[in-house]
């Protein structure tokens, strides 16, 4: 239970570093002119 | 992906698929804040946790069985199939809510087995291929293995609560 305690806690750090990699990826996207997709 | 809007030069793409995520950073963000509660609840009651997943596990069980049973009314050909499977998942189901701690320790004694004979496997390969480059490499492991299953085996519950 501990290794599954660490587990879901590293998995949890791991989506929100996620969340803000998105927000900063896509932050104004429809005009901040980065590339998404080439 | 449905691309609506393509600027070659300046690279800017709009797409659904953007918006889309933009908008589900939160869920993301509180995902991992619930992981990360989650996680600490679990360190911090690590033998209630253990304890909660044997009756959760005995719940389905017996969840699973109740459907079988209905399974062997309704199917049309053989019954025994079904029947059989329901008897095992209902006895299993049976067994494990009142008496989590037998379930915990049989649990525990087949995850020691299974260390042991990966840890003695380990250590006959390795020896095996003495010539082998980081031969010595399996044979750590299989001593690890081996220590693990006979550490725990004594006191039942502790391997799943170390592990």
């Amino acid at each position: 239970m501990t290794l599954l305690g660490i587990w879901i806690m590293l998995s949890g750090i791991v989506e929100i570093i996620a969340a803000f990699a998105v927000r900063h990826a896509f932050d104004g996207s429809e005009h901040s002119g980065r590339p998404i997709a080439a | 992906m449905v691309i609506d809007h393509v600027i070659v030069g300046d690279m800017t793409v709009r797409d659904e698929r953007s918006a889309q995520l933009r908008s589900q950073w939160a869920y993301l963000l509180i995902a991992g804040i619930v992981s990360i509660l989650l996680g600490l609840v679990i360190l911090a009651w690590r033998s209630q946790t253990l304890y909660a997943l044997v009756y959760f596990a005995g719940a389905v069980f017996l969840f699973i069985g109740i459907l079988h049973v209905i399974d062997t009314f309704v199917t049309t050909g053989d019954r025994w199939l079904p029947l059989l499977t329901a008897a095992v998942f209902l006895t299993t189901g049976i067994i494990m809510l009142p008496w989590p701690h037998v379930t915990l320790f049989i649990t525990d004694l087949l995850i020691a087995l299974d260390f042991l004979l990966w840890g003695v496997l380990q250590i006959v390969k390795a020896l095996e291929y003495t010539t082998a480059r980081l031969w010595w490499v399996g044979l750590i492991a299989g001593v690890g293995s081996i220590l693990i299953a006979c550490g725990p085996s004594g006191t039942p519950g502790m391997p799943s609560s170390s592990l």
